[in-house]
């Protein structure tokens, strides 16, 4: 990064002075309570997985990550989840509900360019770094347990 | 506003239907095979004895015997480590068994629902062997 | 002294304006003085940039039939938005089929617009030029942030995109076209870069380039700050306009208490949405074209100087790590009613 001049630094101390800050602590604690409410919504559908069809703990994962792609889903559409998202933040990105809405809404944004360029061409715009760095980590930390259990670091 | 409330009259009845996982239904065991009688009271007793468990289930059938358990919410982190521990335990006890474990809550409320229809004599030898066949399968079952 | 203000000896003057707006700004304050307010964001048309140009199409058809003109009587058009080399607005000059020039400062379009117009004007080129600039919100979302529907936060020094657009008519003054204002000066703005690299804090990256013109402005053509009676500048918002007041004062010059106005400040006045204020092209087109028109007209305002700053980023520029280069245009407006007898005199 290119260091910066001397009057760019005042200028800098001067806009931070009139900037507002994001209330940090305000924020965490819309977050915690909106994201531990998707969450239990999330547990509830894990249980009625349970409950209703052959599913265990281990197996019913997997539809109740579905469901609540859905639910993230109509949430989108109707134009309620950028609402959820400028209110709760970190709270409804960091759920799967906000991996749905990225993908969803690029979908929907680019439904104007048409089927195969506009939506299938930009509907990971916002979600396929997501998956990039994703499938990487999960490479790398794979490839080093691996290794920490084949050295007998780990059971 | 109908539909809310129908939603939530749907959201309750889900949460309550479940109850069986929320409830202590206590430890109680079904032998489907006379002469299991000891061993599975030995397994009981010893399960009962582990502080970190409740509502211990304990199925056995000719030579199959499948243990449910459920875990205290706070030693959840520690699942996999009393369930190694309870598996030593059982392997050096019968070593001629197979004996399955699981923590699952699943597996403890297919056992459960096995359990109250063998006490109120709804299942036969036959029916109840198949069904403990089909939750030790399903147990063993990933992803 | 560095640089001239162009004054001009002819008397451009505004003449009529047309300012449409979108769904979300009927709730400004001044909606009651614009000409049209759509009802959706859509306004039937299958997609977001189509509903861009036709507001500018709406915003010159309110304009011409105040007039009674048609578009073979236009002889320039001076436009300009924020979309994909500004194809909204040259799709728009395909349907009006005027001569057209389009132009881009991004936020300051209107008022480049309204210097160049009255430009062309005073050097007696064309006779009649219509010149605005417009936005709309969801197009300008989808470009430079996020997909609409997008759960992202915004910080609180975000701006809000105003959907609209205000275009005006200029001719040269005269008793027979009851001019609503006239166009006294301009000053081109200089590109300004302070190092600021959050797109979502324009209002601090452009205030530098507004300070800097209104200063050259004063300067250039001799007057103080108490030769006006308001200075309005674009989109600097909560953020830009307090930064802008204290550059000023640094320099000697300060304003008096509800002289210096902006009209991103004005545009929706605590709205929770909007965060910071309004910005766009079309939120300094929308006001100027529309509220300060008519204040300069009913003469309860004698002279103003819109100045008009505009954010020159492209999406391409702030991923790679630039900092945001901004422009600021003022032009000097002053009321008809106030030098009608001078005006008069000259005939």
């Amino acid at each position: 990064m290119k260091k910066k001049t001397e009057k760019q630094q005042a200028y800098q101390k001067l806009v931070d002075a009139h900037d507002k800050k994001r209330p940090v602590l305000i924020n965490c604690l819309k977050a915690f309570w909106v994201g531990g409410v998707i969450c239990m919504i999330g547990q509830a559908v894990t249980i009625f997985f349970i409950t209703y069809f052959p599913f265990t703990e281990q197996t019913a994962g997997n539809p109740s990550v579905s469901v609540m792609i859905f639910f993230a889903m109509l949430l989108t559409g109707f134009g309620v989840y950028d609402r959820l998202g400028q209110y709760a933040g970190a709270g409804s990105a960091v759920p799967v509900t906000g991996f749905g809405n990225a993908v969803i809404s690029a979908a929907i944004e680019h439904r104007t360019e048409g089927l195969v360029l506009g939506v299938g061409g930009n509907m990971f715009k916002l979600a396929g770094s997501v998956i990039v760095f994703g499938v990487a980590a999960a490479f790398f930390l794979g490839l080093i347990k691996t290794l920490l259990i084949h050295f007998g670091v780990i059971g | 506003m109908k539909g809310f409330q129908r939603c939530l009259t749907l959201l309750l009845l889900m949460l309550l239907s479940g109850c069986a996982l929320f409830q202590e239904v206590g430890t109680a065991d079904m032998v489907i095979h006379d002469g299991h009688q000891d061993m599975v009271t030995t397994i009981k007793d010893h399960v009962e004895k582990t502080e970190e468990l409740y509502d211990t289930i304990v199925i056995a059938a000719e030579d199959q015997i499948l243990v449910s358990y459920k875990v205290h919410h706070l030693n959840r982190f520690k699942m996999k480590s009393i369930e190694k521990k309870l598996e030593k335990w059982l392997q050096e006890k019968y070593p001629d068994k197979t004996v399955d474990l699981s923590s699952d809550y699943k597996i403890f409320l297919e056992s459960h629902k096995l359990m109250t229809k063998w006490k109120n004599n709804e299942v036969t030898k036959e029916e109840a062997e198949k069904k403990l066949d089909k939750i030790v399968k399903l147990k063993n079952e990933m992803t | 002294m560095e640089g001239k203000s162009w004054i001009f000896k002819n008397r451009p003057a505004i003449v009529a304006s047309g300012v449409v707006g979108g769904p979300f700004e009927q709730k400004s304050p001044y909606s009651g003085e614009f000409d049209l307010v759509k009802d959706t964001l859509w306004m039937e048309e299958e997609s977001f940039e189509k509903a861009n140009r036709q507001l500018i199409e709406s915003a010159i058809q309110v304009t011409l039939d105040k007039k009674t003109l048609s578009s073979n009587d236009i002889d320039a058009l001076l436009m300009g938005d924020l979309i994909n080399q500004i194809t909204p607005t040259s799709m728009a000059a395909r349907t009006l089929s005027a001569p057209y020039l389009g132009l881009f400062s991004a936020c300051a379009t209107s008022m480049e617009g309204l210097a160049l117009s009255a430009a062309l004007i005073d050097g007696g080129y064309c006779q009649k030029v219509l010149t605005g600039a417009s936005s709309h919100n969801a197009a300008v979302e989808k470009q430079f942030r996020y997909p609409t529907e997008y759960g992202g936060q915004k910080p609180p020094t975000a701006q809000w995109t105003v959907t609209g657009a205000g275009v005006a008519l200029i001719e040269k003054a005269s008793p027979h076209n009851a001019p609503l204002a006239l166009i006294e000066k301009a000053t081109i703005g200089k590109v300004v870069d302070n190092g600021i690299k959050d797109p979502f804090n324009m209002g601090a990256a452009m205030a530098p380039a507004a300070a800097d013109v209104i200063e050259r402005h004063l300067n250039q053509t001799n007057q103080t700050i108490d030769d006006f009676d308001l200075i309005i500048t674009g989109d600097l918002s909560r953020i830009g306009h307090p930064i802008t007041e204290d550059l000023l004062k640094q320099k000697g010059i300060a304003f008096k208490s509800g002289q210096f106005l902006d009209c991103g400040k004005m545009f929706y006045p605590e709205l929770p949405d909007v965060q910071a204020g309004a910005s766009g092209p079309a939120c300094s087109a929308m006001l100027v074209y529309s509220h300060f028109l008519n204040e300069l007209q009913k003469g309860s305002v004698r002279k103003i100087l819109s100045v008009a700053t505009g954010a020159l980023l492209s999406p391409l520029t702030f991923q790679q790590g630039e900092s945001i280069p901004c422009i600021a245009h003022a032009v000097e407006l002053s009321s008809p009613a106030v030098n009608s007898q001078s005006f008069r005199g000259e005939e």
